[in-house]
This record gives C-alpha cells, structure tokens and sequence, in this order.
C-alpha cells in the first residue's frame, strides 16, 4: 500500500509489485508530472517486469550488429522510449506486445540506419579480411541499366505492385506472396521464420491464387505480356 | 477435346518453384496445356519472380514504408489495413525481413510470463536519455489527447485563417479535407487530405486519401467553428490510417472545422 507522507504519497516497492500492468502504468503518468522520483520508481518496476522480454527480443534477433551499434545501446534505446511512450498504450493490447513492438521497432530501426553502409550486411557474418571471396567493391555492377531501361523496369514494377496491393489483405498474405509465391521457400520455413502454422500458409496460397485468377480474368489479362505492357492494370 | 483436370491449388505454386514429383508435375502441365486461367497465373507468378529478383538486383524497392508504418501494418487486425504497404512487402525482400522481427517479437511477447518482483536493471544509458528528454522541452508525460498548451491555442486561429484558403483552394473536391500538420511552436509542416464520409451510424469518417498510416496512433484536433461563440476543440485517436468522430449528429449545430495534428 502507498504511504501518507509530508509530501504526500509515498510510494513503497512492495506495494507497487502487487499492482496489475494497468494500474502501474497509471501511476507511472500521474507521477510523472508531478514528482519524478516516484514516476521512476514506477518504470524500474515496469522495467523489472519487462526486462528479460526487451532483451530477448533484442539478443535473439535474426540482424546481427555493427561493431560500433551493441545490443547493450539497442536496449538502453529501448527502455527510453518505452518510457516516452507509455501514455500512448491501448489498454486493449497487452503491456509485453507493446513493449515487443517498441523493440522490434527499434531494432529495425538501427538496421536500416547502419544498411545504409552499403558494405555491411546484417544478415551475414563478418566478411574474413584473409578470404580470397571479392570484396563488394569487386561485385559491385559494372554499369547501371540505360534511363530508359529503368523506366520499363520501374513502370512494371509499379503495375505489379497495383497488383499485389489488390490481392494481398494482410502481413500474411505478403510475406507467403513474397517467401512462397514469388521466392522459393517451403511451408515449413515460412511458418517458423512468421510464427503461423505450415496449414495455414498453404489456406491462404490457395486463397491468393483464386483471388489471383480472378484479379487477371476480370482484366481480360491471359499472358505475363499482356499484364506488363497493357494498361488495363493500371 | 480432352476433360480439364481439376485446378491445382497451390500446387501450382509447388511445380513453379520446382518442387513437385515427377508424375505431379507430368499432371500440373497437362492441366496448364487445357486450363487457361491456371496457364495466366503461372505466366504472371513467373513474371513476378522475375520482377522480384530484378528489383532486388536494381534496387526498384528502395521506397520503404518507415517503420511506423510497417508496424501498423503488421498490427492491425483489420483487412486491407494498408495496401500500399502490402503490395510493397509482397515484393521487399527487406521489408519481408523487417516483418518477421515484428512476427518474433509478437511471438515472445505472448508467451512472457511476467517477472514481479524481479530487480530493475536500467542501464545507465537509458537513465541519461531519460533525463535528457525530461530536461529538454520535448519532455510531455501527458494523456494523448492533453498536447494543446496555452500559447499554441492562442495562436491557432491565426494559423488556421492563414492556412485556410490556400489548404480548401489545393483540394478541388468537397470530400477531401485538408488536415494541417503542425509543430509545437505553430510551424505549419505540411497539409495532408483525407477524405471525409459519415456511415450508417452517423460516425464521421476521416481516411487518409492515399492511405498512409504515418500518422497512426497519433491524436487529431478539430476546431468546430460554434459561429460566434467560443470555438469547439474536439481531439480524436487515428488508427491506422482512419479517424472517426462518433456521433457525427452533435456536430451538425457546429459550421465548418479546420483539423489539425501536433508533430514534434
């Protein structure tokens, strides 16, 4: 229980322990505002409740990190904007999802800052300096495509792209589209990699293909030529 | 003419990545030479995997969605949340990538057993940005929808009335809505539309005309103009990329309303 005190209510470790997630973080914000000492008291038990979740998240990751970037200052990151985020969660969702969000978040976040470093892949391990590999320089393309040839490449891109907007309805469906469909990964992978089951995956990959038969028939589009050079789609 | 088998399912995905049997694929070819819808999907599944690893090789996708948006995407129950995003995904091997950290970490989170009673370990890291943040004048632990300070009300019909005939003036159409994209200090950032409907209940619906859900879970105000009297400031939660006023009717005495989003 929260004791009377000259300054008037103290908080104690104990009381705060019992408290639901709810409740703690109500605490937490009306705290905040008004003594901060206590609004930290608050988040260290948020954080005690929470830590191993972040951290797990973080260091069980399939990105690896830049020497410069450790999973130590990923967390730290994590931890502050959950505090600053706090007031925006909705009661409706658990604490751990939005706390797993925020660090998912995160973590991608430092992913896409460090890819813009063209020579670090964060899917793959540290390139050996004695490898007689090529380096990315060596691999890198000779010469760009002609203005022109970009312009084809980009205008069915974006004709295939309307197309995937209207027949994938959720995350599901892109990423069997995009690993099954279109890639050539199995049920099995694609279920583990997304946490869904095998049965699932093929349910919607025969979902995707009668909405996809009918996304072309209603087009009149019988050919992969007719889908990249009409305009039907577009 | 021979009888068309029946369609295979996703098999058809199978065979086109080269991973059915022999006697099943003899069965999928024999089905395509007869069936010319199957025949269209199969040609246009392979044309997209050539786009896919033309793109990738090309760098075609470099348009991400930020990852505000993508995790709105990944949590938003609803159907065709985002279908800009999705069509982006189903072609980003990145993006793809990106989801399955959202799936992993959606995976922990429903399985964590809360830990009470455990010892706080915030690294010290985190307490210095903490403190920083408290200390600038970014720093505001309130309730979503308490963000309009004293000054910033002061000044606002005096933005608005400046923002007004250029925002209706870019729109062309009744049903678009212009929202301002504020700062704090009254900066105007940018004039984002939504197109605006009211539905059988009589909520007013506001959605993002080109469906970005950017501003998710971020609060919008709208200034009701009472004619007259003192103007109405009514602040509503976005979701994904839709915002909805409940009760539409209580409005109706109110004439015209400017909307606005603060943006740190």
């Amino acid at each position: 229980m929260a004791n009377e005190s000259a300054t008037g209510v103290e908080l104690d470790r104990n009381w705060l322990d019992n408290l639901s997630d709810e409740e703690l973080v109500d605490n937490f914000l009306a705290r905040s505002t008004k003594d901060r000492r206590d609004a930290h008291l608050c988040f260290e038990v948020i954080i005690g409740r929470y830590h191993w979740l972040i951290s797990h998240v973080v260091r069980n990751s399939r990105y690896r990190f830049p020497a410069w970037d450790s999973a130590d200052d990923v967390i730290s990151r994590v931890i502050f904007k959950v505090y600053r985020g706090l007031a925006q969660w909705r009661r409706q969702g658990k604490l751990s999802s939005f706390i797993a969000r925020i660090a998912s978040s995160e973590m991608i976040d430092t992913i896409r800052r460090v890819g813009r470093d063209k020579s670090w892949n964060p899917r793959q391990s540290p390139a050996d300096p004695d490898s007689d590999e090529p380096s990315p320089v060596e691999r890198a393309a000779s010469k760009e495509p002609s203005p022109e040839a970009q312009l084809v490449a980009r205008e069915r891109h974006e004709i295939v792209d309307r197309l995937l907007e209207d027949v994938c309805r959720d995350w599901k469906d892109t990423v069997i589209v995009n690993e099954y469909i279109t890639g050539n990964k199995s049920g099995k992978e694609i279920a583990e990699k997304y946490n869904m089951s095998e049965d699932l995956v093929y349910q919607r990959a025969r979902r995707l293909k009668v909405r996809l038969m009918n996304w072309l028939s209603e087009r009149g589009i019988t050919s992969a030529e007719s889908l990249l050079t009409s305009t039907v789609a577009k | 003419m021979a009888k068309k088998s029946e369609h295979p399912d996703s098999k058809l995905f199978d065979y086109l990545n080269a991973k059915t049997e022999e006697a099943e694929t003899g069965l999928i070819e024999e089905h395509l030479s007869a069936c010319d819808e199957c025949a269209s999907v199969a040609a246009v599944v392979r044309a997209m995997k050539n786009e896919a690893s033309e793109s990738e090789a090309t760098n075609l996708s470099s348009q991400h969605p930020d990852v505000s948006e993508l995790a709105s995407f990944f949590y938003s129950a609803r159907e065709g949340a985002s279908s800009q995003v999705a069509g982006h995904v189903a072609s980003c091997a990145s993006c793809a990538e990106e989801v399955a950290q959202y799936a992993a970490g959606e995976r922990a989170a429903s399985e964590y057993q809360v830990a009470n009673g455990t010892l706080a370990e915030i690294p010290a890291k985190a307490w210095e940005m903490i403190s920083e943040w408290e200390e600038s004048s970014f720093a505001k632990l309130k309730p979503a929808g308490d963000v309009i300070n004293r000054e910033l009300l002061e000044r606002l019909p005096r933005i608005l009335k400046a923002e007004r005939s250029h925002a209706v003036s870019g729109t062309g159409d009744a049903q678009r809505v212009p929202v301002l994209v504020i700062s704090r200090s009254g900066d105007v950032n940018s004039i984002e539309y939504f197109e605006e409907s009211i539905d059988s209940s009589g909520t007013r619906i506001l959605k993002h005309a080109e469906g970005s859900a950017r501003f998710d879970q971020r609060v919008v105000h709208a200034v009701f103009d009472a004619g007259g009297k003192e103007p109405v400031v009514i602040s509503e939660l976005m979701q994904s990329d839709t915002l909805r006023f409940e009760q539409a009717e209580r409005f109706e005495e109110l004439r015209r309303a400017d909307f606005f989003i603060i943006e740190e």
